[in-house]
């Protein structure tokens, strides 16, 4: 261990744990029938492994050096693009959508892991150049190594997930201090491609859209999860209808519930007073880690930093956005609390290195 | 300074979420809760079970049996192509078929949505079995119209349909629902309101698929009464059975109560084919084939009576003293009036003939001399005593009136006057004359019955309420007008010769009269109508073939058929 090492910051952990506990809690709630006689899920039960085993990770990681692993950072980023070339080729679709890579035993979902090896591939490549901050040539590759990833996750199709690496690489340039000239012209192109993009838009995510606009749309089709999700989440009032006891999800009114549609459970369940408690979990998480940002002077760190903090901030910005009907439905993951091994896994990964990082002071 | 505008942003992201979440569940709060709700309380319908139809030895004709049907949540199926396997098997049917059909309903992806209707019971029990293996499949049990006699009463049941939305607002405050079958037709809609229940309700608390979770209230339904009919189901059937391949009408009644036995309109329908989706083909047929197949030829077609109208003129001019018992006449083939030869049937005359004969013959030229005797106001009101150019009021829809013509209605109608040759016409029963077939019978009943006009009906009792028949009204013959004319009838049937022979039967003695009306430009219609036990009537039968170009011969054996049948049947004692 190098010299100057500090300690992990306990408050982010303890935020993170405390999250954990919360999945496991709505995992629960949201996978009980009303009237079935199945007490526990076999989901919960996945769900708590699934959390031990990220949290096992999580303490393995904050005691890594960062650094070292940066090393590696090119060789995960291209065997992360094999595996997405991997599901296009090879995966079956579910629920419409080719995303999991079904190794047997578990099933993988590459592009949950595309996000934080798209996070150490900028780290290392920014880091390398940290001389030429503010280059051309710094932005131009940058947004090279996240094209291909982008590309192939956005036609899997999850455009949620791609979507998400789009303020992930402009915060990492924008912290990292390259030309906002850059920055801002490429905004202004990609909003003038718009219509373009709508073009190329799947039926199913245009509808998604439409709805967005109207749930009245399609009550019964695809509006009726938009207008479930917000009759649990307004009719939970400000202290909810207490834990268990909520009625759109445990007489499965809402479906998605335990998935993506997590929020929804714990507004109707916890009201107005649980999602603040929820939301300001993920604050604390984003706040020192915006401390950990302002503190180090090592790019390689902050840009790693940057990429988490934006990654999960975004990620919980878009996810309840979407339940309480201020988004379109993107099938983005309420992190660590929606269940999925997957998701566990990589916020737990990125709360690690947020950790590994944190050890890094400015003395 | 850059960490600074990133937070900035960050802060902007999270005060638009909390304050969305504020909109949402603090300001918006009591709008989601009553939605919330009306989500998962529902008042579930408990459907009253329609009235059961009931013949008169309780045999039951019509009547609301369950109904099992397959039906699919497409939410919640896993594995699509393992379920079309499975209910093609199941439902015996092509797995593209099912694939089609179960695609048709995924624009409603939450709600259940029906693949086949009334499975039956042993493919509802093999449907239970399979239902774990496969999510998303359910089955859903409702309730069934059957008809007992299908075709072979479809105008006496009449049939069911769902309100239009016109029907409906008149409906309304009767309380009836736009899911409610109303009659169509016949008894089932005589007696809708009667045979409609009241549905009850349940509030419950309610899963997504509308499943009841916990019950907060219930009200029974109350069941639709049932209603008994006169009608004899195996004297209906047999009807049927000999006559549906002819076009026409075939009612036997009770003379002496106007019980309704049988009544058969032919073509006939089978009711269901208008509650069964898969029947569309049968329906259309029915609806669209040039012969009206609905039209109940019974009691809503009028016809010309011919000869079995002679009955009145006969009692009319016997009332009114221009002939007796022994008046003769003599036939020679014809009568000239004016400058006009009207012919016998029986070219070669029928030569000396007194009343009985004339019956038994069915002399025309007889007649004409009786009808020109007491003239068309005479034959107008005796056809009006007998019931003639009025409805019977039986209790089915849609009775038509029949026509009897006088001097005005032809002036009225034709801008002519009243010819001596349309008296001559009116007598033998053609011209302007029109009857039902109801009316013919209810007008020779008079001659099973003392001179009595009866009130034809068939519903006898609705629930507990006996329906009492209305008192018979006299025609005011004298007793030896409506003997010397039973006579004639009975003479008609068993003598030899006479023209109703084919309905004689060795075992009693039927009384009735033949006739064959001219149709301008058509086929003949064959008449026939009769009673029996002679002495003791019990049943009287009126047979109309229609177009059928065989005459009263004909239509006399049909009859005769039906007699013997309702005797082993029990109903001449």
């Amino acid at each position: 261990m190098r010299p100057g090492r500090g300690r992990i910051d306990k408050i982010m952990l303890g935020a993170a744990l405390f999250i954990a506990l919360l999945g496991i809690i709505f995992v629960y709630s949201a996978t009980t029938v009303k009237g079935s006689s199945v007490a526990v899920s076999p989901l919960v039960l996945k769900q708590i492994m699934w959390v031990g085993i990220s949290v096992a990770v999580l303490f393995l990681i904050a005691n890594l050096e960062y650094i070292y692993v940066l090393n590696y950072a090119y060789i995960f980023y291209f065997v992360n693009i094999i595996l997405l070339l991997a599901v296009l080729l090879f995966a079956g679709e579910r629920y419409g959508a080719k995303r999991w890579l079904d190794l047997g035993f578990l099933s993988l979902q590459p592009s949950e892991f595309a996000k934080v090896s798209i996070i150490f591939v900028l780290a290392a490549f920014l880091g390398d150049r940290k001389e030429r901050v503010g280059s051309f040539s710094n932005f131009l590759f940058s947004l090279l190594l996240v094209g291909p990833a982008f590309l192939l996750i956005l036609v899997q199709p999850d455009l949620g997930t791609a979507l998400l690496l789009v303020p992930v690489l402009f915060a990492i340039l924008l912290i990292n201090g390259e030309n906002i000239k850059y920055i801002l012209g490429t905004f202004a192109i990609g909003g003038a491609c718009m219509p373009i993009f709508w073009h190329f838009l799947k039926t199913y995510q245009k509808t998604r859209l439409t709805v967005f606009i109207n749930p009245n749309a399609d009550p019964l089709g695809a509006g009726y999860t938009i207008i479930q999700s917000k009759i649990a989440i307004g009719s939970g009032g400000l202290l909810g209808k207490g834990w268990l006891n909520g009625t759109q999800s445990h007489l499965k009114f809402l479906p998605e519930r335990h998935n993506d549609f997590i929020f929804s459970v714990i507004g109707e369940e916890w009201g107005f007073v649980g999602a603040l408690v929820v939301i300001s979990l993920y604050a604390v998480i984003v706040i020192r880690g915006i401390k950990i940002i302002a503190g180090l002077d090592d790019v390689y760190g902050k840009v790693m930093a940057t990429g988490f903090v934006t990654l999960i901030a975004f990620q919980v910005v878009t996810n309840i956005s979407m339940t309480v009907g201020l988004m379109p439905v993107v099938g983005i993951p309420l992190p660590l609390i929606s269940y999925g091994g997957s998701n566990a896994l990589a916020f737990m990964t990125g709360i690690g290195f947020l950790l590994s990082i944190s050890r890094e002071r400015k003395r | 300074m850059r960490l600074k505008i990133f937070s900035r942003i960050l802060l902007v992201f999270l005060v638009f979420l909390v304050s969305g979440l504020f909109h949402t569940q603090i300001l918006q709060h009591r709008a989601y809760k009553i939605m919330s709700e009306k989500n998962r309380l529902r008042v579930l319908p408990l459907l009253a079970p329609r009235g059961t139809i009931i013949d008169r030895t309780g045999k039951i004709i019509a009547k609301d049996i369950l109904s099992f049907d397959a039906a699919v949540i497409h939410s919640e199926i896993r594995d699509r192509e393992k379920l079309v396997q499975a209910l093609a098997e199941l439902l015996d049917s092509t797995t593209d078929e099912v694939r089609m059909t179960i695609a048709k309903g995924r624009t409603m992806p939450y709600v259940p949505y029906v693949i086949r209707k009334d499975i039956g019971m042993q493919a509802a029990i093999q449907l239970e079995e399979i239902i774990t293996d496969h999510p998303g499949l359910i089955l859903q049990v409702s309730t069934r119209r059957k008809y007992f006699l299908g075709k072979a009463a479809g105008h006496i049941t009449g049939y069911i349909g769902l309100p239009t939305q016109k029907e409906l607002e008149k409906l309304k405050p009767y309380g009836y629902e736009i899911s409610d079958y109303i009659g169509r037709s016949g008894v089932e809609s005589v007696c809708d309101t009667y045979l409609k229940g009241e549905d009850g309700g349940k509030d419950v608390e309610v899963d997504h698929r509308g499943r009841e979770v916990s019950v907060l209230g219930y009200k029974e339904p109350v069941p639709g009464k049932n209603v008994y009919l006169t009608i004899d189901s195996d004297l209906q059937e047999y009807v049927s059975e000999i006559f549906s391949d002819r076009r026409g009408a075939v009612i036997a009644m009770d003379p002496g109560t106007g019980e309704i036995r049988a009544l058969f309109s032919s073509p006939s329908y089978d009711p269901e084919i208008f509650i069964d989706r898969k029947r569309q083909k049968e329906r259309v047929e029915v609806m669209c084939s040039g012969v009206p197949v609905l039209l109940d030829r019974a009691v809503a077609a009028k016809y010309p009576p011919g000869s079995v109208f002679k009955l009145v003129v006969a009692s009319g001019a016997l009332e009114e003293g221009k002939i007796n018992a022994r008046t003769e006449v003599v036939c020679t083939g014809g009568i000239t009036i004016g400058r006009r030869v009207f012919g016998c049937w029986e070219k070669a005359g029928h030569g000396v003939q007194v009343l009985s004969d004339a019956l038994k013959n069915s002399c025309d030229v007889f007649f004409y001399r009786a009808g020109l005797a007491i003239d068309v106001e005479g034959i107008a009101q005796y056809a009006s005593k007998f019931g003639l150019g009025n409805i019977t009021n039986i209790d089915l829809p849609g009775e038509v009136k029949g026509v009897v013509p006088d001097r005005q209605m032809k002036m009225l109608q034709k801008k002519e006057n009243w010819y001596p040759g349309d008296t001559a016409n009116f007598s033998i029963g053609q011209g302007f004359l029109l009857a039902t077939p109801i009316e013919v019978l209810r007008m020779a009943s008079v001659f099973a019955n003392n001179g009595n006009l009866v009130k034809p009906f068939m519903i006898r009792q609705i629930g507990d309420l006996k329906i009492c028949p209305s008192e018979p009204i006299s025609v005011g013959l004298g007793a030896n007008t409506v003997d010397l004319v039973r006579e004639g009838m009975r003479r008609c049937v068993n003598e030899q010769g006479g023209t109703g022979n084919n309905a004689a039967s060795p075992d009693f003695v039927v009384a009735g009269k033949t006739g064959t009306a001219q149709v301008s430009g058509g086929k003949t219609h064959g008449w026939f109508v009769a009673f029996a036990p002679f002495e003791k009537p019990k049943l009287s039968v009126v047979v109309l073939d229609e177009s059928g170009g065989l005459g009263g011969h004909y239509a006399a054996e049909i009859a005769g058929k039906v007699f013997k049948k309702a005797k082993e049947l029990g109903l001449l004692e």
